[in-house]
């Protein structure tokens, strides 16, 4: 099996007061798709992706990412896998406004690692704010634009080379231009490189571009006639 | 465990003071290291520190402070205590007649007179013929030089408190003097002595001192303010210097080197002189009224407050005190006055010394609970780092160093503070009771500073838990 293959088996959330979030009986995503998941608002999108990427301690079922189930081991082994395999962007870029780009693209090199891989990060991050325009210099990022500001999240959720890249609505605080440019940039890489990409969003843009929707409504996925767009 | 305790006892202090201070500075290494290893988290505090600056800043002075205040205290109250002892040093054994031994102490050590009932030629004469005794120094004061006390003695006790001389020679003569080293005085200066200690003192205690009290003939009124001093060779009595000892006048001839003790701002003539400026006998028989220092005859000793006494070998100073104690004479050694007088006020430094920890450590946890709150505004970070599977160590080590790098700074700048406190204090002091006090920062300061460090550091760890503690998906949400 390659790398960034996801089968997920009788997936349940249930939040506050035993109320049903998520029920998503079987879903596949192949190595190096691209998967636009969309539906309506309180649909529960936020809850799959966050489920699938470990993060939802009262999660039962399934997830299992190249073989391995993740829902069953610890949050300690969950951030283990995280940190290795996964690319997360939200859309809230959650940077550290008081620092550089690149201190902040390449924060995985603080934690964990061997020096050699630590510089790979680095290395990486450098080369990706490069390729998605982001002036290389010292100034904070709170300086930054909008559009920039989701760039240099984006650049910090791939630098450490992840199977599999996770967004949660990427492009939704940002105006046409910068979403069709943050749109561009995040697909090129992916395909480019194979990797597997999961989107929460409801930009016909990034819809389009995508390989494959996944429709959820109430917390069940529903299917999509193939090639239509919503 | 024997032969760990011998060990240690066989060690050099300073090695000792260096192994506590790396004992009290482990569990903060400890907890550093833990949190630490294998992770960078400085990029990011300094993140968290630039955004709350101003916050930091205040945070950082407030530790320096209350560091400064613990540390100066301490380190100022050593100073004092050292330097009122070192003060007494020379001082082996002093005998008067009965009385406070701390009025005396007070008076002969630090030149601070009262008025003390006088020990007779008698008595003198027993101190000074023991075969165990190798100086008795009477010590007369009483009289002053500009607000300088000019003090009664014998060369042997010059050479006793200074040694050599820094210039000029020992007295020869009744009407020569020795000017302490901080007296401004030149040598070849000539002064006439006021009666009392001139601006310095009260006005009813002006006849303290080795003289009968009905010297008082020979001075008009209170303590003299005017100037007795006068420039060489121009003796001038005009109307300004109408409480001085009109018509004696000292002539300086030497100078002792800096004692650090209130000693540096006397100036000692021959107890002769002393007694012929108040009209008593001069302690020589007539036949023999030149001489100058002992012997003395005990008919002609007009009596002195008090006198000091070095015994011949040091063990023979308990048998001197034993024998000299009794009714009609006190003997005490002012080292161990000095050291019953700390031991009364031991239980006041000790509060003072935990109210000033005590203290640190409440402005500390004040520091400590802003900086858990302040933390909560990285909650998001926090999450995010969280999120995208940053070590729950790593999240907490960025918010921990922030603390750290608070109360470290804090500290080493309190440290500083607290040293340039104790030097401001200890020159103060200095001015007004010309005992050299030198506060420096020593081991138990730094043993202090290295405990409060540790103790910190550990609970610093608590800020990081307040921001950990959401769970961490609630903060990623929009
Ligand atoms: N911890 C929780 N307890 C109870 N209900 C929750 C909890 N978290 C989320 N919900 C609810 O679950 C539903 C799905 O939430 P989710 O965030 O996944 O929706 P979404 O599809 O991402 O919506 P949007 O497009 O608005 O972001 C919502 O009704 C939300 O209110
Ligand atoms: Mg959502």
């Amino acid at each position: 099996m390659s790398e960034g293959t996801l089968r997920v088996a009788n997936l349940e959330v249930r939040g506050e007061g035993d109320r049903r979030l998520l029920a998503v009986p079987d879903l596949s995503i192949t190595s190096g798709e691209t998967v636009v998941i969309e539906g309506p608002s309180g649909a529960g999108k936020t809850t799959l992706l966050f489920a699938i990427a470990g993060l939802l301690d009262r999660a039962k079922g399934r997830v299992e990412w190249d073989g391995d189930e993740i829902l069953a081991r610890s949050a300690r082994e969950r951030a283990a896998f995280r940190r290795e395999r996964l690319g997360l962007i939200f859309q809230e870029h959650h940077l550290f406004d008081e620092v550089g780009p690149l201190v902040n693209a390449g924060i995985a090199a603080r934690y964990g690692s061997k020096a050699n891989k630590r510089k790979a990060i680095v290395e990486r991050a450098r080369t990706l704010l490069q390729q998605f325009g982001i002036a290389d210099d010292a100034r904070s990022v709170a300086s930054f634009s909008g559009g920039e500001r989701q760039r240099i999240a984006a650049a910090r959720a791939l630098a450490h080379d992840p199977a599999v890249i996770l967004a949660d609505e990427p492009t939704a605080s940002l105006d046409r231009a910068n979403a069709d440019r943050l749109i561009s940039d995040l697909m090129g890489f992916a395909r480019a490189s194979g990797k597997t990409l999961i989107a929460v969003s409801h930009d016909r843009h990034l819809v389009e571009a995508a390989d494959r929707r996944v429709r959820i409504v109430d917390g069940e996925i529903v299917s999509v006639p193939e090639g239509s767009v919503s | 465990m024997t032969a760990m305790t011998q060990w240690w006892a066989g060690l050099a202090a300073t090695t000792q003071d260096l192994i506590w201070l790396g004992l009290l500075l482990l569990p903060g290494a400890v907890v550093a290291a833990c949190l630490l290893t294998g992770h960078r988290p400085a990029g990011l505090s300094f993140a968290i520190l630039r955004r709350f600056r101003f916050t930091s800043l205040l945070f950082l002075s407030l530790i320096a402070v209350s560091v400064a205040i613990g540390t100066g205290l301490i380190a100022q109250e050593r100073g004092l205590r050292e330097a009122t002892a070192r003060a007494a040093d020379p001082f082996d054994l002093v005998v008067a007649a009965p009385g406070s031994e701390i009025t005396m102490l007070l008076a002969a050590v630090y030149l601070r007179p009262s008025d003390v009932p006088l020990l007779s030629g008698a008595a003198y004469d027993e101190i000074a013929r023991d075969d165990r005794v190798a100086i008795a120094a009477p010590i007369g004061f009483g009289d002053s030089v500009d607000g300088a006390p000019v003090v009664g003695s014998t060369a042997e006790f010059v050479a006793h408190l200074s040694g050599n001389l820094a210039e000029g020679r020992f007295f020869e003569d009744h009407f020569e003097a020795i000017a302490g080293a901080s007296v401004p005085l030149s040598i070849g200066d000539r002064f006439s002595p006021q009666h009392g200690m001139g601006e310095a003192d009260d006005d009813d205690e002006d006849h303290a001192g080795g003289e009968d009290p009905d010297h008082d003939r020979d001075h008009q009124g209170e303590a003299g303010q005017g100037h007795a001093l006068e420039a060489e060779g121009e003796p001038d009595h005009s109307h300004e210097h109408h409480h001085a000892h009109e018509g004696f006048n000292y002539t300086v001839v030497g100078r002792m080197v800096p004692t650090g003790s209130p000693w540096d701002k006397a100036v000692i003539v021959p107890i002769e002189a002393v007694w012929e400026i108040h009209g008593l006998p001069n302690g020589h028989a007539p036949e023999r009224e030149e001489q100058v220092g002992p012997p003395f005859d005990p008919a002609y000793f007009p009596g002195t407050p008090a006198v000091l006494v070095k015994p011949r070998e040091l063990y023979q100073a308990y048998a001197l005190r034993a024998d000299f104690q009794r009714d009609d004479m006190m003997a005490f050694f002012p080292g161990t006055v000095l050291s019953e007088l700390y031991s009364v006020l031991g239980d006041v430094r000790e509060a003072m010394s935990l109210m000033a920890v005590l203290t640190q450590f409440l402005v500390t946890a004040g520091v400590l609970a802003g900086l858990a709150i302040l933390s909560r505004l990285f909650s998001r970070q926090m999450a995010l780092l969280r999120a995208i599977g940053a070590p729950t160590r790593f999240a907490f080590s960025v918010i921990w160093l922030h603390a750290a790098t608070l109360i470290l700074g804090g500290a080493i700048l309190g440290l500083g503070l607290g040293y340039l406190a104790a030097r401001a204090i200890s020159g103060l002091v200095a001015e007004r009771t010309d005992i050299a006090v030198s506060a420096s920062i020593g081991w138990s300061e730094l043993h202090l500073v290295a405990a409060f460090i540790s103790l910190t550091l550990i609970f610093a760890l608590l800020a990081p838990l307040a921001a950990l503690a959401r769970p961490i998906v609630k903060d990623l949400r929009a």
